[in-house]
């Protein structure tokens, strides 16, 4: 039964994702690309991986997805813009997508590939337990890992601070004039007669 | 506590961040002096506990005497940047509380660098760093060369972590862990050890050379140091660059020694080219911004040089190296953040010509300080150059040494032709006159230091001795 969800929502994700890129209007590619990591998650989901699968909604569906939306609605593209660099782009993004083929069959067939099953990841004898994965995660994260968190809060403080420095500007001279000054505007004062 | 300084640096910089909004006039002033207490007081807590040698958090991080070492160092020359940024009049898009608290965290991210003992905490800690110097490179806002430098050094950070996670990517695919240890161990049960361990440890080096700046992988350096506001440059000059390689050292020396006659023909290659492009390439600058960044590849290609055969004098010929460095460059940096005219900074070499006439102490001063970087007898960078090129003979290295001598021949050039230029060249347009009693003091006080480095050499060595020491206890 699992089987055939599975096949049924890998076809889903294979389908619209080529409607991602043969769609003619942006917006409606986008929307598609937000139905394929809907579709995705689901398959994560099947596999027992829910932290996986919400992480891709929230991260991707609900961030990233509607940051693109917004940048092609801003930017209001030409259909003929879009479709004009096809043909020229398109044997090198087929020779590119071939190599990844191959070195994926590559990985799968030959027998070089390690796979580490009990090494320095200790979250396998968590997940053993029987604890569901979300749950062994936060377990680990905040233990082990515990610094390398506190670390990453730092990198996202400075971040923002960052952000802000870059971005935010105090100016001293606005142009806007005051409404105080504007009503206190006197005829003889204001034009000046060299 | 074993990491008190951390805490005390990160807990610190927490509360200067919550009171900086409330300070309303000289935020930046009342916050900098703040921020060097903290340095101050975390450079105590180091001290403290200098001989100590530990494990914590799970092995990510190690704390050894030479991460503590390095992390004084790493202070030193910070607070020393700080102070500068206090005292010099800079430009207005500086004078912001953010100023410090951006040095403070990258501060924070250098320390856990030098003692990271694991490829992921690493990896998050060279992020911190670099991230905050992203942010100081473009921090002047109305400068353009600010911001395109900004742009320029960001991008090839970027790059650089990249490379730094496909490397140890294969590495962590090849070990199963990310730990240094576990990874030592690896290579030692290890018969004969797979290419691509080889080829991920030279994705990491890569990464780093892009980091420390050492050709060919210093593309970035001449625009960035120039297009930066010149006290940003200043600390991208020091600091970071001791973090980097302390970084470098102990990566080489503790996982990968096993393996080093593989990255020693790298390191030596590296070497090679810094020396050479450090040399030729300053020879034409007219900015004296420009002409540190290729004095400073010159002086990282000197300092791989010792890190060539591995062993402990190499190291302990590094940190010396790696002190005298920081003070000669210190005092350059310091002398460019005082040039004025009319009030406006200048950079251009010709405006020093005839800075005797004017200032004959700063002259001095700023003479010797360009002498030691030469390299010429008995000055500071003499004592480096000497320990450095003894231990490559050591390790019959002929050639390397004879390049080595060749090339700071080449670079003694246009240091020399600087100093020539402030004694004896007819002054176009005068500079101000230096009013600023505090840098004048400091920059006595940095030529002082490189004349008499030579009298009390055995006071560095037997430091620097006991802290390689410590870095080869874990072998």
């Amino acid at each position: 039964m699992t089987l055939y969800f599975f096949y049924f929502f890998t076809f889903i994700v294979i389908l619209s994702s080529f409607l991602v890129i043969f769609v003619s209007n942006p917006v409606h590619s986008v929307l598609f690309l937000i139905f394929t990591f809907f579709n995705a998650a689901i398959i994560f989901l099947i596999f027992k991986a829910e932290f996986l699968a919400m992480t891709l909604l929230i991260v991707y569906v609900g961030a990233v997805a509607v940051l693109f939306l917004f940048v092609v609605m801003m930017l209001n593209i030409s259909e003929s813009v879009i479709k004009e660099g096809f043909l020229r782009y398109f044997p090198f993004g087929l020779l590119l997508i071939s190599i990844f083929l191959i070195e994926l069959f590559m990985i799968f067939n030959s027998d070089k590939v390690i796979f580490p099953e009990n090494g320095f990841l200790k979250i396998n004898e968590i997940m053993n337990l029987g604890m569901d994965n979300t749950k062994s995660l936060g377990l680990f994260l905040y233990t082990d890992y515990f610094i390398i968190f506190q670390i990453s809060g730092f990198l996202l403080l400075l971040a923002m601070i960052g952000a802000i420095v870059l971005a935010h500007s105090d100016i001293k001279n606005p142009k806007s004039i005051s409404p105080i000054n504007q009503k206190n505007v006197d005829k003889k004062t204001i034009i000046k007669l060299n | 506590m074993i990491i008190l300084p951390e805490i005390i640096l990160s807990i610190g910089f927490l509360l200067l961040l919550c009171i900086s909004p409330f300070i309303k006039n000289d935020s930046h002033k009342f916050i900098g002096y703040l921020s060097l207490l903290l340095i101050f007081l975390t450079q105590f807590s180091i001290v403290k506990d200098i001989f100590i040698f530990e494990e914590v958090f799970e092995g990510f991080f190690i704390v050894d005497s030479f991460g503590s070492f390095l992390k004084l160092i790493i202070l030193i020359s910070a607070g020393l940047v700080l102070f500068f940024y206090l005292i010099v009049k800079n430009d207005k898009s500086l004078d912001r509380p953010e100023f410090p608290l951006v040095v403070l965290i990258s501060l924070i991210g250098m320390m856990f660098m030098v003692s990271a003992n694991n490829l992921l905490s690493l990896f998050v800690s060279i992020e911190l760093q670099s991230l905050a110097l992203y942010i100081l490179v473009s921090f002047s806002k109305e400068d353009l060369n600010s911001s395109e430098a900004g742009v320029k050094y960001f991008v090839v950070g970027s790059l650089s972590t990249c490379i730094f996670l496909f490397g140890s990517s294969l590495i962590y695919g090849l070990v199963g862990s990310t730990d240094f240890s576990s990874i030592s161990k690896y290579m030692i049960d290890q018969p004969d050890i797979p290419m691509i361990l080889i080829i991920g440890l030279i994705f990491i080096l890569v990464s780093i050379s892009l980091k420390i700046s050492a050709a060919p992988f210093h593309m970035w350096t001449p625009d960035v140091y120039q297009g930066a506001p010149t006290i940003v440059t200043a600390f991208i000059s020091t600091a970071p660059k001791v973090a980097v390689f302390g970084v470098l050292i102990r990566l080489l020396v503790f996982p990968f020694g096993e393996i080093i006659v593989d990255w020693g023909k790298l390191v030596i290659i590296l070497s090679i080219t810094s020396m050479i492009i450090g040399s030729l390439g300053a020879i034409m600058q007219s900015d004296i911004k420009r002409l540190m960044a290729y004095s400073t590849i010159n002086h990282i290609g000197f300092m791989l040089m010792g890190l060539v055969p591995g062993t402990e004098d190499g190291i302990t010929a590094i940190s010396i190296y790696l002190i005298l460095y920081l003070t000669m460059n210190l005092g350059v940096f310091l002398f460019i953040l005082n040039m004025q005219r009319d009030q406006i900074n200048v950079t251009s070499i010709k405006d020093l010509s005839g800075l005797y006439k004017t200032e004959p102490i700063m002259a001095g001063c700023l003479a010797i300080i360009l002498f030691s970087m030469a390299g010429i007898p008995p000055l500071a960078g003499f004592v480096g150059k000497l320990l450095i090129l003894n231990v490559v003979v050591d390790s019959n290295l002929f050639f390397l040494a004879t390049l080595a001598v060749i090339t700071s021949v080449v670079a003694a050039f246009y240091y020399i032709r600087m100093v020539k230029s402030i004694f004896f060249d007819e002054p176009s347009e005068e500079l101000d006159i230096l009013t600023n009693n505090q840098s004048k003091l400091l920059m006595i006080l940095f030529s002082f230091f490189n004349l008499t480095v030579i009298l009390y050499p055995q006071f560095f060595l037997n430091l620097s001795a006991s802290i390689a020491l410590s870095l080869f206890a874990l072998k």
